[in-house]
């Protein structure tokens, strides 16, 4: 007896590079996870974790892990996968591989609003939120509006954007040395944190977040598009101008929120596209938003997770630990690329 | 519980101080000038006369000063405001600024004859300082580091007997509030910076008088023995829910987001009415009448049934409840 083939039958092919990438950034994130929720003060057994995440319980263990590690592994995931996003949008819109969101003044813009806040006000967890979030979107408007003169050529809103940036945070300093206030409880904030992030936080941040990432996958095509030449661009009919500013609002809306949240965790949006760049590159897979963009939001959440688990021992703040961690990894990749 | 020997150690120290008392021939410290001060920066600092007018980049030299009977001529601000444990003793005093960014331009208007400030504060500046007037920076961490700077300054201060005289009554104090105290207790010492409490550990001096009054501090000791830093390091929620002190005093805090977190209602100190907001004096505790407060207000809060509220602190500088409705 003879096995054969039907007609049309080709062996299977095999996994594609960006689905490998997906997959690792998802195993990654998955054994974060579980260690976050697993482990600390109160141990928890992974196969308990389960009956307690549905059921919930009257024990301290139970309570930790829906009260405090939840809501912390929760944001960090939103947070990371934001910045990662929205990290690979203003490096495509401002055609500038050191892009990130703060280069739209947006991180500095939110923490100034939540510097102000802190200085000077006692306001509650959700008014701050608001407050650094309507300081975020208020600094890349002023951003944008000045762009807008040169309809938003990437340069002069590289130019723009690092000016609104420095005066921000120039402004912060100012806070700082004015306020005469105890400035180490901000300085920590400003390193960007996790620490004790409850369900409030998380509350605010799904709906920016996931706004944000439903609107950068629609127009991951545009952004493939915009890396062409702007005048075949502009005689295809395409609004240029138009495209750059809606683009660059939903990085500013995954930003605002999550820095606010969080503090700036900068180092994350430049990182998170540049490694799966090199991880797409070195397995010859040529690089387009549709993939760019979702792999850049996991690889963001998979960062802060990880960095965070490091993090949580010594209460140090998440955003030293991503530049400690993600730093390596990219020069490491970078030369792999080299070689 | 502390251990026996670190109780016993007021009753060691006041007996050498005595011996020391005993062996000196009771001088006229006015007329011993010029005075010679070796300071934390490890300078010999020397004092020509006896300071008419002294300006405190610290709470710990106003503290002395008033606990000696003089004015303050110029005294620091923390978080822009003088502390309230010493009432109505710096009124007068010009305003110097922060401590940790002391206007140099009204210090060197003011030109004291004596200036005192903490090192890690006045370090980057001592140069300017130092032009101002005569200049003594000390570091206050542990007891030793207290006894040490209360008997240094009233020395340069030409009170040197009086000083003396302070250590030997706090020591005693100290022993006689933890030979009274029930013991069994449970405490730590925070103050919270943003989102995250810092705890302090044992060697602190309030929390070294916590373990005087035979309470434990669930932060425990520093991790670095030879090092008097870091006095105090991060505590996790979780970790504080795990130690579930019986008592919590929090400087600064109150509605901060640390109180406002889920995990501060669950706490067994708060549910039992017994975290507590506490003032200045807990956090620079260094100083004659600082201490004394701490160690007769803390006895009170730690044992209220053995030791009574005092009522000599003046009311802004006393501890308030810190429950989860405020």
């Amino acid at each position: 007896m003879s096995w054969r083939l039907p007609l049309g039958w080709a062996p299977p092919a095999a996994p594609s590079a960006p689905l490998l990438l997906g997959l690792l950034c998802l195993g990654v994130l998955t054994l974060a996870a579980a260690a976050a929720l697993s482990l600390g003060d109160y141990r928890v057994p992974l196969e308990a974790l389960p009956g307690i995440l549905w059921h919930g319980g009257d024990s301290n263990a139970a309570f930790v892990v829906h009260e405090l590690r939840l809501p912390r592994l929760l944001t960090g995931l939103l947070a990371g996968a934001a910045l990662g996003m929205a990290g690979a949008i203003a490096q495509s819109i401002t055609r500038n591989p050191l892009g990130e969101p703060g280069l739209l003044g947006v991180t500095a813009g939110a923490a100034f609003a939540m510097v102000l806040g802190m200085a000077f006000a006692r306001l509650s967890t959700p008014a701050m939120l608001a407050c650094g979030t309507l300081g975020g979107l208020f600094a890349a408007l002023l951003t944008f509006a000045i762009g807008l003169r040169t309809r938003l050529e990437p340069l002069q809103l590289t130019l723009v954007g690092m000016s609104v940036n420095l005066f921000f945070l120039s402004a912060i300093t100012l806070v700082l040395v004015s306020s005469q206030t105890e400035a180490n409880g901000i300085y920590y904030w400003l390193s960007g944190s996790l620490a004790n992030r409850t369900w409030e936080h998380v509350g605010m941040l799904w709906a920016w977040v996931l706004g944000g990432l439903a609107l950068g996958l629609a127009c991951a095509r545009i952004l493939d598009l915009l890396a062409l030449d702007e005048t075949m661009l502009t005689s295809l009919g395409l609004q240029v101008t138009r495209w750059r500013l809606l683009l660059g609002l939903t990085a500013v809306v995954l930003s605002a929120a999550t820095v606010a949240a969080t503090g700036p965790i900068a180092f994350v949006g430049l990182v998170a596209p540049h490694l799966v760049r090199s991880g797409l590159t070195l397995a010859g897979e040529r690089t387009t938003h549709r993939t760019l963009l979702p792999l850049s939001a996991l690889a963001g959440a998979s960062l802060v997770c990880g960095a965070d688990l490091i993090a949580k021992w010594q209460e140090i703040p998440v955003g030293i630990l991503c530049v400690l961690v993600g730093g390596p990894l990219l020069v490491h990749l970078i030369r792999r690329q080299g070689t | 519980m502390i251990h026996p020997s670190a109780r016993s150690l007021p009753a060691l120290l006041v007996a050498a101080l005595t011996t020391l008392g005993a062996c000196q021939v009771a001088p006229t410290w006015a007329d011993a000038f010029p005075v010679e001060i070796l300071d934390d920066r490890g300078k010999q600092v020397v004092i020509e006369q006896r300071p008419e007018s002294v300006a405190a980049i610290s709470t710990f030299g106003a503290d002395l000063v008033t606990a000696l009977g003089g004015q303050m001529a110029g005294l620091s601000t923390l978080n822009g405001k003088q502390s309230a444990f010493l009432g109505d003793a710096a009124t007068g005093a010009v305003n110097l600024g922060e401590i940790h960014q002391a206007n140099l331009e009204v210090l060197t208007q003011l030109a004291p004859d004596l200036i005192v400030g903490l090192r890690t504060y006045t370090q980057p500046f001592e140069k300017k300082i130092e032009e101002a007037g005569t200049f003594i920076a000390l570091d206050l961490t542990t007891l030793e580091d207290s006894l040490s700077a209360v008997e240094r300054l009233s020395r340069a201060l030409g009170e040197e007997d009086r000083g003396q005289a302070l250590n030997a009554r706090f020591l005693s104090d100290l022993e006689t509030f933890g030979t009274k105290a029930p013991g069994g207790v449970t405490a730590v010492f925070l103050w919270d910076w943003a989102d995250v409490p810092y705890a302090f550990y044992d060697h602190y001096l309030t929390t070294r008088i916590m373990g005087h009054l035979g309470a434990t501090n669930v932060q425990g000791h520093r991790p670095t023995p030879e090092l008097e830093m870091p006095d105090s390091a991060a505590i996790g929620l979780e970790t504080l829910l795990r130690l579930d002190p019986d008592v919590i005093l929090v400087f600064k805090g109150q509605d901060g987001p640390v109180a406002a977190n889920p995990v501060w209602s669950r706490l067994k100190a708060v549910r039992n009415g017994r975290a507590w907001r506490v003032n200045d004096q807990y956090i620079m505790s260094h100083g004659p009448l600082a201490r004394e407060m701490v160690l007769r207000e803390m006895a009170h809060l730690l044992y209220p049934e053995t030791f009574p509220e005092p009522e000599d602190i003046p009311s802004a500088a006393r501890a308030v409840p810190l429950n989860v409705a405020n």
